[in-house]
């Protein structure tokens, strides 16, 4: 086809080669030795280390808090969307602004942070010890922390899509006689079903690989406050190589399966499973 | 006998914005009473506080003779079509209808049997079970007028109805509009800015601009006997002269202008003459008749239907006259050509700023 014809034809075939190289360095190939690095002793080791007691418990803790952080979100982060879209009131500029924080506060920051505030010397902390509630190093403070750190995904996938949608099809639905709840749940949910789901699964992954806040709220106790990112970190440092990567190997996966469950549920975002 | 709808005094403003400055408004009931303004003369804004979608600052709504403050939009008995359609996209047709019907815990049977026969009456039963997506526009608002209309409300708001159809289907769905209006006697207020629109649809007609009414009449009478400049200007094509009354007649320099309306003050008066391009007569030039004014043709524009020619008159005014195309100067009337200028009839309004010059027609 005469490809290489003119200059056009180099760059372009330059930067693709770039492109293929970079993926090549930065994702594949250590991806692929991750891989190796699990089954280096063979695949019935790689299955004993993810059968491990404590293996087992931070992947059940690791779902189980993604799954919670992404129900609280959806409550509140559809709420705040909805504040933001659909009402106007002093400071919303700003209430839309602080939304984002939590992506640009690193995560061991927000989490010390909570740690400070929740913390057996912190003043909430203290509250909350004299009423024999614990947060810190327990389920709550580690709940608080991915919560906190993964706020941003519902708002913003809940919100692009609101604003999209009219308002006219609530007001038609009140001047039929609907309750506010009634508009809700057979209007506006249905609506934003899209960004919901959305949010839901960029929450539930980012929440699947939370460390930064989670090392400081956790107290990183095994068979306790011990998520799978944190469990890699500890076996790696006391030399566990094989059980680091198995658990390694089994996060990456579900990331990669969730980013592609994520395109095909999502119009819009290129692909061929486009339905506009 | 009480209007079914009276709105009294009504303002409304968006931040340091007047929108509405007090309008009043009657509509009696079973008529239909059509809203005409430019974009943004506060015209939607009026309707949704009617429906009470939207709060106000001052003044009331009364429905049926009962006080709506305080009452939310869902408890007022008042049908609302978007022009936007705002249907719910997931349900089809029947869903759709039977949406409001539904919200008031009636049960799936007896929901269907009204929806399918407000379908019929908009004449889409053949669609019931598509999706409301797969409909054209024109499909779409007749659906949309059905589900205003299955829960029986003693009120129908129109909000530019037609305003996002192409032309051939807005001018059907215009007549299906006023016969599904009549056929169910429903007291009905439309908004539009098209001025046709709201001459068929409407009764009377309320011309409406920077938040206040500038009248609201019939048609017939808002046409001819425009009450101010702007309806006047807003409402068709007027050539607005200074003039003065005369003898029941007001005269624009020596232009003769037998009245439509009532004239406006006695001899010497001074008023604005409004005249309607088709009331203006052009004949051959030469032995000029009383009553007319020579001019200079400046253009004349083939419209189809009607010749379109600009005037240029001897006494330094400008006139714009429609002529039909049968009239028997319209095959030849061309760019320079010298005539003699008539008018048929016009109305005026008061001109307090205009000079009273009593000595002009002695």
């Amino acid at each position: 086809m005469g490809r290489f014809r003119n200059i056009d034809g180099l760059v372009r075939w330059g930067l693709f080669a770039s492109a293929i190289g970079l993926f090549l360095l930065l994702i594949l190939l250590p991806l692929v030795s991750l891989n190796q690095y699990a089954v280096r002793e063979g695949v019935g080791v790689f299955w004993d280390r993810l059968k491990a007691p404590e293996a087992l418990y931070a992947l059940r803790l690791t779902a189980v808090i993604a799954l919670a952080a992404t129900a609280v979100n959806a409550v509140i982060g559809t709420a705040l969307a909805f504040m933001l879209t659909r009402y106007r009131f002093p400071g919303r500029k700003a209430l839309n602004a602080l939304v984002d924080i939590p992506l640009a506060i690193p995560t061991v920051v927000t989490g010390f942070a909570l740690l400070l505030l929740y913390g057996p010397l912190g003043p909430a902390g203290r509250f909350f010890s004299e009423r024999n509630i614990q947060i810190m190093f327990s389920f709550p403070g580690l709940l608080l922390g991915h919560v906190f750190v993964t706020f941003p995904f519902m708002v913003r996938a809940v919100g692009a899509v609101l604003e999209s949608v009219p308002r006219s099809g609530e007001d038609a639905a009140r001047t039929l006689g609907a309750k506010e709840g009634q508009v809700f749940f057979l209007v506006t949910l249905p609506a934003i079903r899209e960004g919901l789901v959305a949010g839901a699964f960029l929450t539930f992954s980012r929440s699947l690989g939370e460390f930064g806040a989670s090392i400081m709220v956790s107290g990183n106790l095994v068979g306790r406050t011990q998520t799978a990112p944190l469990y890699i970190f500890s076996r790696f440092n006391t030399g566990d190589v094989e059980g680091a990567s198995a658990i390694a190997i089994l996060l990456a996966l579900a990331s990669f399966l969730i980013l592609l469950v994520l395109q095909l549920v999502q119009p819009g975002t290129g692909g061929k499973g486009e339905t506009a | 006998m009480i209007p079914h709808l009276a709105v009294a005094e009504l303002r409304k403003s968006f931040g340091s914005k007047e929108v509405l400055a007090g309008v009043s408004l009657e509509v009696r009931a079973g008529e239909m009473l059509a809203i005409l303004g430019p974009s943004g003369c506060g015209k939607s804004t009026l309707l949704r506080i009617v429906a009470g979608l939207l709060d106000k600052n001052g003044g009331s709504v009364r429905i049926a003779g009962k006080d709506v403050d305080g009452v939310p939009a869902r408890n007022r008995g008042v049908g609302f079509v978007f022009q936007d359609y705002a249907l719910f996209p997931r349900m089809t047709v029947r869903e759709n209808i039977a949406f409001g019907l539904r919200v008031r815990g009636m049960d799936t049977r007896g929901r269907n049997g009204k929806a399918d026969a407000m379908l019929g009456l908009v004449g889409l039963s053949e669609e019931a079970d598509r999706p409301v997506d797969r409909l054209s526009g024109g499909q779409r608002q007749r659906v949309a007028l059905a589900r205003a209309l299955a829960v029986s409300p003693s009120l129908l708001l129109l909000d530019e109805p037609l305003s996002a159809l192409d032309i051939k289907v807005r001018e059907r769905l215009r007549r299906e509009i006023a016969s599904v209006q009549k056929k169910v006697g429903i007291t009905t207020l439309v908004v539009t800015h098209d001025q046709q629109e709201a001459m068929e649809l409407g009764d009377r007609v309320a011309v409406m601009n920077e938040g206040r009414f500038e009248q609201i009449a019939p048609a017939r009478e808002v046409y001819q006997d425009p009450a101010t400049e702007f309806v006047a200007r807003f409402v068709g094509e007027a050539n607005i002269l200074p003039g003065q009354m005369y003898k029941g007649f007001a005269y624009a320099g020596s232009l003769a202008i037998r009245m439509v309306g009532n004239g406006a003050g006695g001899d010497g008066s001074p008023v604005r003459v409004i005249l309607r391009p088709e009331d203006i007569s052009v004949h051959p030039a030469g032995n000029g008749e009383a009553g007319r004014v020579r001019a200079i043709v400046g253009s004349a524009s083939f419209l189809g239907s009607h010749l379109r020619v600009e005037l240029a008159t001897e006494e330094g005014y400008a006139l714009t006259a429609l002529l039909l195309r049968s009239h028997a100067m319209a095959g030849r009337i061309s760019r320079g050509d010298h005539v003699s200028v008539g008018a048929l009839r016009g109305s005026v309004l008061p001109d307090p700023a205009g000079r009273r010059d009593p000595e002009y027609f002695l």
